[in-house]
């Protein structure tokens, strides 16, 4: 899509402010039904460049910081924070000509993977508006799926890219870990965050991460891509390529609450194997210990909680922030963190505490973090084998609304294996269950990320879905 | 046997994060904490993980120099950032008494 807005604007059979009026429109009649941005931009900066974005607009995730943008993360402590410089991914696309009209909701600063935590209110799914859109990118799918930008910047450190994009229809692509730099980035767990993008299309998600990668040194943990170009890795031969999936995911008999659409969509998942097959790539049965994989949730709930909780301890309202009510500095903090945190951040933030004392350390934190070790070794050494790993993205389309249980909100998170490892992760659509789309995931090596989507590629053209706007129902 | 949770601690746990909670909310922490410490029952089973290290990064290959002494940038703007604190005085975060 992108390649095509590019040439009309070259050849002038459109022009960019046609575009970005359009975007904006969209938006702004959107907002009623999705809720998908927490700032339309009525005005934005343009800057001219010959890059592929240039012209084009974008929306961005709330919790990256935009220079002269109120950029809240989706919470009350940061409702009217907006900040003084642009985060490196953001100065990127600014360079490369990207317009930015929006900045899209998200489940309170990136945790939470419903698309309900947003301090605007619940973000809706395109295709159906009693659906989820799954978080946290909650606001950057629905805006790609209802076609009002053709990508949008989102972050994933659990699988906040890719559940959202499989519940909206849409294409969601992880990076390697470092790939794109997190400076500016709202933290949220420093050793799982990525930032990353979503799109219609896999040569789309190549196009933008070719102009936001590279080395920051504002970003210790970024390094060095500029012998990887995406676009052009491009070529859709995958013949002899090799995928693996994990038998224990993927088998409904190792299912005890077999619903319909659990059992359409693995049916679902085992046709698109079947289409990966057609296209000569190798296909293989890989088992996996139930307890390993049983342990992804808990073991990404404990990382990443104890990371937010430090990464977070700076949202005080004293420096930024609206100041608390109090006497004291202590009652000023504690006022304006009661008000402004959600029940779920609470809750991580106590969990994260608990596994920080010093007496749980050993039992909960070391104990994930050997975890992860293992996981990762495992992955790995499998990594020697295969090109990568191919799961459904997630084992329902959207739930309900209303039918998520208020506790745990999401307990199936094996797409956290992609950021314990830090490696490449796209999502593409594959299908419909029950109306509504379903995705598959492909994850592989690190700094593989042109293998990867270039086996995303090829499959996308067998799958058909390219280029997929939803068509909604109210 | 696990660690029984209760409102009490949670809530204090909270408190010490400079964060009030809820009846509601301690009960819905109490049952989640009590899910993780049930979730390390079954991890502790995880034989393979005992001669591991914990792994605090995706992966360690990070390429990183030092920088040439004159090689440094000017600080940030104290007006940037003193523009979204609530209330200032001047070049500095008003704040009551502290000390003495």
């Amino acid at each position: 899509m992108i390649k095509n807005l590019h040439e009309k604007l070259i050849n002038k059979e459109i022009t960019s402010e046609d575009l970005i009026k359009e975007a904006i429109l969209k938006a702004e009649n959107s907002q009623k039904e999705l809720n998908a941005f927490v700032t339309i931009i009525n005005d934005p900066e343009k800057q001219e460049s010959d890059s592929l974005l240039s012209g084009i607009p974008v929306a961005i995730k709330d919790n990256l910081s935009t220079k002269g943008i109120l950029s809240t993360g989706s919470s009350n402590t940061l409702k009217d924070y907006i900040p003084y410089f642009d985060a490196t991914a953001i100065k990127k696309l600014k360079a490369s000509g990207a317009v930015i009209i929006g900045k899209t909701a998200l489940d309170e600063l990136g945790m939470g993977g419903t698309g309900l935590i947003a301090a605007t209110g619940p973000v809706k799914n395109p295709w159906n508006q009693n659906k989820i859109t799954g978080g946290s990118s909650s606001g950057s799918a629905a805006a790609v799926a209802a076609g009002i930008v053709p990508y949008a910047i989102g972050s994933d450190t659990g699988d906040s890219i890719r559940i959202p994009a499989a519940h909206c229809g849409v294409v969601g692509y992880k990076p390697t870990y470092g790939m794109v730099s997190r400076f500016g980035l709202f933290a949220f767990a420093s050793s799982l965050d990525t930032v990353g993008v979503l799109t219609t299309s896999v040569e789309d998600a190549a196009i933008v991460i070719d102009q936001i990668k590279g080395q920051d040194e504002y970003d210790m943990t970024s390094w060095n891509s500029k012998d990887i170009n995406l676009l052009e890795s491009l070529n859709g031969k995958v013949k002899d390529k090799k995928l693996f999936y994990i038998k224990e995911i993927c088998d409904i008999n190792n299912y005890q609450d077999q619903t319909n659409e659990l059992v359409k969509t693995i049916e679902e998942f085992h046709q698109t194997l079947k289409k990966c097959q057609e296209l000569g790539i190798e296909v293989d049965e890989v088992s996996f210990d139930q307890k390993l994989l049983d342990s992804i949730y808990p073991t990404y709930l404990t990382i990443a909680s104890a990371e937010a909780t430090s990464n977070m301890s700076n949202l005080t309202g004293i420096i930024f922030g609206p100041r608390g009510k109090g006497n004291t500095i202590d009652e000023m903090m504690k006022d304006h963190r009661t008000k402004g945190f959600s029940s779920l951040i609470k809750r991580r933030f106590v969990i994260g505490s608990y596994v920080l004392q010093k007496e749980n350390q050993e039992r909960y934190l070391f104990a994930s973090a050997k975890v992860r070790h293992l996981i990762v070794n495992k992955m790995n050494e499998l990594f020697t084998k295969y090109d990568g790993l191919i799961l459904p993205a997630s084992c329902e389309p959207a739930p309900n609304v209303n039918g998520i249980k208020s506790i745990h909100l999401r307990t199936e998170q094996y797409l956290a294996i992609g950021n314990f490892g830090g490696y490449p992760s796209i999502t593409i659509p594959s299908g419909f269950v029950s109306d509504m789309p379903i995705g598959i995931n492909i994850t592989g090596k690190i700094k593989d990320d042109a293998n990867i989507l270039n086996i995303a590629y090829a499959l996308e053209q067998k799958l058909g879905y390219k280029n997929q706007i939803a068509k909604g129902e109210k | 046997m696990n660690h029984k949770f209760t409102n009490e601690e949670v809530t204090k746990l909270a408190d010490k994060l400079l964060i009030g909670i809820s009846e509601e909310e301690a009960k819905d922490i109490v049952e989640e904490l009590t899910f993780v410490a049930d979730s390390m029952n079954v991890i502790s089973e995880i034989k393979e993980i005992e001669n591991l290290e914990p792994l605090t990064y995706p992966f360690n290959l990070y390429e990183t120099s030092l920088r040439e002494d004159d090689d440094y940038e000017e600080g940030h703007n104290i007006e940037d950032l003193l523009s979204n604190a609530d209330c200032i005085q001047g070049r500095e975060i008003e704040v009551p008494k502290v000390v003495g």
